[in-house]
């Protein structure tokens, strides 16, 4: 299973950060492949490329702030989520987009 | 060459250890303060409405008892971390109690990438458990400045 994911925050300083340590470490420890675009005061780090979303099961997306090239996920399963509950509920939304991807494989 | 921009990020000036505050505004005052002491400010007021303005956008708080309240405003004059660790711990939120705060303060347009790669390099520590712990189980100021400058 891969997860890709996108994340920014209102300033883009802090959350756009904690929010993509917490996924990648709670996907990681679910032994889930997984990459996180960072969109914050830095610019775009750790691009997503199109051969990475191909692969991906799923994409997760902040919805707090406008995201940018979201064209790129264009007929790919997408789960938005606040950037403050992926820091502080990361596991959570695994075990959730888990869930969805099992079931839809059933 | 991180740890050089990093300690041009803190100074024990900005470090509060077993600070004595009875609610949030206390402690965004107190800290505040401290880093308009130490001259990094351009304005304490401006500097002060921009972290409460987002604030008000979501609370900072992050669970684990940490809260990173921060402004990008052109009130900073120089990039900062400042960190306070509290008495009795305090209500942040609705439902959520703090005993560790990180007021990170931002120029508006941050000349170079490097304290903002620093600040983002802080904002991932914070989620792992062997950095918090550190902070929670440090015993003076220099410790603390230990913690965060390597």
């Amino acid at each position: 299973m891969k997860i890709v994911a996108v994340t920014a925050c209102p300033s883009g300083v802090a959350h756009t950060y904690m929010s993509a340590e917490a996924l990648e470490r709670a996907a990681k420890a679910k032994g889930i492949i997984v990459k996180v675009e960072t969109q914050g005061s830095i610019g775009i780090e750790n691009k997503l490329t199109m051969e990475d979303i191909k692969d991906a099961d799923v994409v997760i997306l902040t919805n707090d702030i406008g995201l940018k090239g979201l064209e790129r996920f264009d007929g790919k399963p997408i789960v938005k989520v606040g950037v403050s509950d992926l820091v502080k509920k990361a596991e959570k939304v695994v075990e959730k987009v888990e869930a969805y991807i099992n079931s839809k494989k059933l | 060459m991180e740890n050089l921009v990093m300690s041009e990020l803190i100074s024990k000036n900005v470090i509060m250890m077993d600070l004595e505050v009875n609610n949030k505004d206390e402690v965004m005052c107190t800290l505040a303060r401290s880093i308009e002491k130490d001259e990094r400010l351009n304005g304490y007021n401006g500097f002060l409405k921009a972290v409460y303005d987002r604030e008000a956008t979501f609370p900072t708080s992050i669970g684990y008892g940490f809260a990173i309240p921060h402004g990008k405003s052109d009130y900073v004059k120089k990039s900062t971390i400042a960190f306070a660790r509290l008495k009795n711990e305090i209500c942040w939120s609705e439902d959520e109690m703090v005993r560790y705060v990180f007021m990170i303060a931002v120029p508006e347009k941050e000349a170079g990438d490097t304290h903002l790669k620093v600040l983002s390099q802080l904002s991932r520590s914070i989620m792992r458990e062997e950095f918090r712990l550190s902070l929670k189980e440090a015993k003076t100021v220099d410790e603390i400045m230990r913690v965060l400058t390597f």
